[in-house]
């Protein structure tokens, strides 16, 4: 949940709430590219008796943009519909759910999926799929015996190639939570907080034990470039897409006291959005949090102040006195204009750009010319890792690290070769990891924990 | 355990019948003239009854800006903006009187 509750209005929504994005070129299919949205936040397992699942009133989108301007050249849009069997009924399956049309199962989801070319409220739509088949969520031994089987055929292949998944997974993010946002604690480090506890404690993944709802899809490199081709040169800049994903609701919402409660009216107005994590949880301050999420990539530009002036780059000198003696000195940050705006350009790491051009906008930046590494670091770019973020996003990329160590200084003398890094910058980290192993075939995230028996621990 | 009823209920119901294009075009075409067009009328125009044949609900009229006398028509998932002076005024003056 690089992204979760991280502003005021979509708190109240998590339904509509980005959590996290991830993209990279697919391991056990380098001709393609996994991008997976996810949403719900902190989504508990044992969620009964109405589980959790994605919104029907919300329009779900993954966009591409392939030509650097910031807007999308492709988007994929996800609606979703739930269907009851027996309204008659308080439960959510009637005996064991062996099969996606086994008729115990009462509350199902299916969804549509909608190919739209150039703008995506004006570019011609083309419907690849519909009724495709959520997995139910993970209830329990009895309800849910043979999970594994139940995600597996909730994977479709669209008659264009792609393949998409739609359902419950578990949360691959970790953070300590509870620490970080403890007036900006990390607890390898306790003894150096300016209010100290006793001694260094062990971290805690808040995230722990938790589960999110996935959008997960494959496309064939081909359908993303620009001029259709596939990418193979790293220096090209036809082989970089800018990706990001977001939740929409329509303009409207009418409450009646009757058989439709809720009924929508109006256009879709864009409520939470996501490109590279952690932007909005700590980058935007509070007073332009909802409205950052309103935004679209290509007006980023307004929001550049944050990015050479974090408040962050601010705060860790003041939280840890005496550790950060350079950063104190408050540099302007063109290296995180360049990281996180426009990717970094040919020249400055060897063999490795993820330049879009000039136009500051929030994405995801995939090289698709570079190969999945044999070896990943799961500190990318800063772990001598062409193949990590900032290079898309893995789902074992320790983003806290990474951003953590990148605001404390560590990416600064990439573009200011006078500036040296304080020692402790290339050290942060909130020492969480995932107890969980990623997948190794689409959808990649693990299969998510069951309601019956699962620990937060 | 529950019968299994053959019945299904979509949640999405109130929605399918507002969001398709085709719908939404037919109800566009029964909304009353003053709604359709952009520009400002005069305060007879307005004051015409009530179409009988109205679009599938709902529905949403708010008004926009009321110094420019704008109304704005939200259903399925288009937006219109149509100027009305006068019905604004009205609807402002219910409004305080209430």
């Amino acid at each position: 949940m690089s992204s979760h509750r991280e502003a005021p209005a979509i708190a109240n929504d998590p339904v509509a709430d980005n959590t996290d994005l991830y993209a990279f070129v697919s391991p056990d299919a380098p001709d393609t590219v996994t991008i997976i949205a996810n949403y719900i936040p902190l989504e508990e397992p044992a969620g009964g008796p109405n589980f959790h699942q994605f919104g029907d009133d919300v329009l779900y989108e993954i966009m591409i943009d392939n030509d650097g301007d910031g807007v999308e050249n492709v988007t994929y849009q996800f609606r979703f519909t739930t269907q009851v069997q027996n309204p008659n009924t308080f439960l959510c399956n009637t005996g064991p759910i062996t099969s996606l049309t086994d008729p115990a199962w009462n509350i199902r989801q299916v969804y549509s999926v909608t190919k739209v070319v150039g703008p995506r409220r004006r570019g011609p739509a083309t419907v690849l799929g519909t009724s495709l088949a959520c997995p139910p969520v993970h209830i329990g031994p009895r309800s849910t015996p043979n999970y594994a089987a139940l995600a597996s055929a909730a994977v479709h292949t669209l008659p264009t190639g792609e393949k998409v998944f739609a359902g419950q997974r578990e949360e691959a993010f970790n953070v300590d939570l509870g620490s970080v946002f403890d007036l900006g604690a990390l607890r390898p480090f306790d003894d150096a907080h300016l209010i100290n506890l006793t001694g260094p404690q062990t971290p805690r993944d808040a995230t722990k034990g938790y589960n999110v709802h996935t959008i997960a899809i494959q496309v064939p490199k081909r359908h993303l470039t620009r001029d259709g081709s596939s990418p193979t040169d790293p220096s090209d800049p036809k082989s970089v897409i800018g990706i990001w994903a977001s939740a929409s609701r329509q303009k409207a919402r009418v409450l009646e006291a009757g058989p439709d409660l809720v009924q929508n009216a109006g256009p879709w107005v864009q409520v939470s959005r996501l490109g590279n994590p952690l932007i909005n949880e700590v980058i935007i301050p509070l007073g332009k949090k909802d409205f950052w999420n309103s935004q679209h990539p290509k007006d980023d530009a307004q929001f550049a102040q944050y990015y050479t002036a974090p408040e962050l780059q601010v705060l860790l000198p003041v939280l840890y006195p005496g550790v950060f003696p350079n950063l104190a000195t408050n540099p302007s940050r063109p290296d995180l204009v360049a990281i996180l705006l426009t990717g970094i350009p040919g020249g400055i790491i060897g063999g490795f750009q993820n330049f879009t051009g000039p136009t500051q906008a929030d994405m995801l930046r995939l090289n698709m010319a570079i190969a999945p590494s044999s070896s990943p670091s799961p500190f990318g770019l800063l772990g001598g890792d062409l193949a990590g973020f900032p290079n898309g996003r893995r789902v074992f990329d320790n983003v806290v690290a990474i951003e953590l160590r990148a605001i404390a200084g560590v990416t600064l003398p990439l573009v200011n070769p006078g500036y040296t890094p304080d020692a402790a910058a290339a050290l942060l980290t909130d020492g969480t990891t995932n107890d969980v192993a990623p997948l190794a075939a689409f959808p990649y995230l693990g299969h998510p924990h069951q309601g019956y028996e699962h620990s937060h621990d | 355990m529950a019968e299994r009823a053959v019945s299904r209920v979509s949640r999405r119901s109130v929605l399918k019948r507002t969001a398709a294009g085709v719908a939404v075009a037919g109800g566009l075409a029964t909304l009353p003239g003053w709604a359709l067009a952009a520009t400002e009328l005069s305060s007879h125009e307005t004051d015409s009854p009530a179409d009988a044949t109205v679009p599938t609900p709902p529905l949403v009229a708010y008004v926009r800006d009321a110094s420019k006398g704008e109304i704005a028509l939200l259903v399925g998932d288009q937006e219109i903006v149509c100027k009305n002076p006068s019905l604004v005024a009205r609807l402002l003056s219910a409004v305080r009187a209430a």
